[in-house]
């Protein structure tokens, strides 16, 4: 029986942005609503609309996509004031290239989570854990050293499949192309701009422990090197 | 010789990965849109010419193009 003096009390604008980050309204692809501030949320939306309502006439959505992006990397952005756990790295080689391009084996890394049918990591010895319990235990993954799953270069699109809890794997697990290049090295390798292609390439869900994988990243390089490459692509997601 | 494409400027600056790409793309389509094959090997051709004009490591390029749907024809 609700009592008729009970007062419910509103969702404030910081909780509605929050609520995209793993919360009653979670979406991958705006999880960064919860790092904007209200301001900036209120100009979005204003924005999003005004440009909706361009597109009934232009037909063009790409706006509308070009806005979400810039949300999205301001989202992202470290604030100067409080740039927290942010990553700070020696400075890197450059080390010139003595091979061609067209002569170049490439090797290829992502954080995308791919992996191959009957090979699943099994992430804290679940079988086949869908993307939903991934999504759910991301806290944990967060503080879990990633396993390197090897995919052999010749892996159809069918034995090839994606989890990872931290963005939106809709467009990867329908075309693993948008973050694990795995055809398009093929075209280049068959098109002479590229030599020829590592055998095995690598992928691992990056929303994973960052200390623990710095600690792996010794072990893996020597992987890496097995596959005798001369360029290595990196491809975060 | 490594080469990234990533879609956060600040992160690649941060990594100091000896040449980056980046793209001004949704997260977690670095590359390109569904099924859009001839965007996705433009990246890696940008990526990949890198290798011959940066001069310093730590470079950083964005990429030129804006982000588009496949084209029906893809």
């Amino acid at each position: 029986m609700t009592d008729e003096n009970e007062q419910v009390r509103p969702e404030t604008v910081a909780e509605f942005l929050q609520s995209f980050s793993y919360g009653s309204r979670n979406d991958l692809n705006f999880k960064f609503f919860k790092s904007i501030d209200e301001d900036a949320a209120k100009e979005f939306i204003r924005s999003l609309l005004d440009l909706l309502g361009d597109s009934y006439d232009s037909g063009e959505l790409g706006p509308l996509v070009d806005l979400a992006i810039d949300a999205q990397i301001a989202g992202y952005r470290p604030d100067p004031d409080n740039p927290g756990k942010a990553a700070v790295h020696d400075d890197g080689p450059l080390t010139e290239s003595d091979v061609p391009l067209a002569d170049a084996r490439v090797g290829l890394v992502t954080t995308s989570g791919h992996f191959v049918r009957g090979d699943d990591p099994e992430p804290f010895g679940v079988k086949s854990m869908t993307q939903r319990e991934a999504i759910d235990r991301i806290g944990e993954f967060l503080r879990t050293e990633p396993t390197l799953s090897e995919i052999a270069s010749d892996t159809s699109h069918e034995n090839l499949m994606v989890r990872h809890g931290g963005y939106d794997i809709t467009s990867a697990a329908i075309d693993p192309n948008v973050c694990f290049p795995i055809d398009v090295l093929a075209d280049m390798r068959a098109a002479g701009t590229i030599g020829s292609v590592a055998d095995t390439l690598f992928s691992f869900p990056g929303a994973t422990a960052q200390g623990l994988l710095r600690k792996a990243v010794p072990s893996w390089i020597e992987r890496f090197r097995r596959e005798q490459i001369d360029l290595l692509l990196l491809v975060p997601v | 010789m490594t080469v990234m494409v990533e879609a956060f400027a600040h992160r690649a600056r941060e990594a100091k990965i000896p040449r980056t790409l980046t793209t001004h793309f949704p997260m977690g389509r670095p590359l390109g849109a569904v099924g859009d094959r001839s965007r996705q090997r433009d990246v890696l051709e940008h990526a990949f010419g890198l290798l011959a004009t940066a001069t310093a490591p730590g470079a950083v390029e964005q990429y030129p193009n804006a982000w588009r749907m496949a084209p029906a024809d893809s």
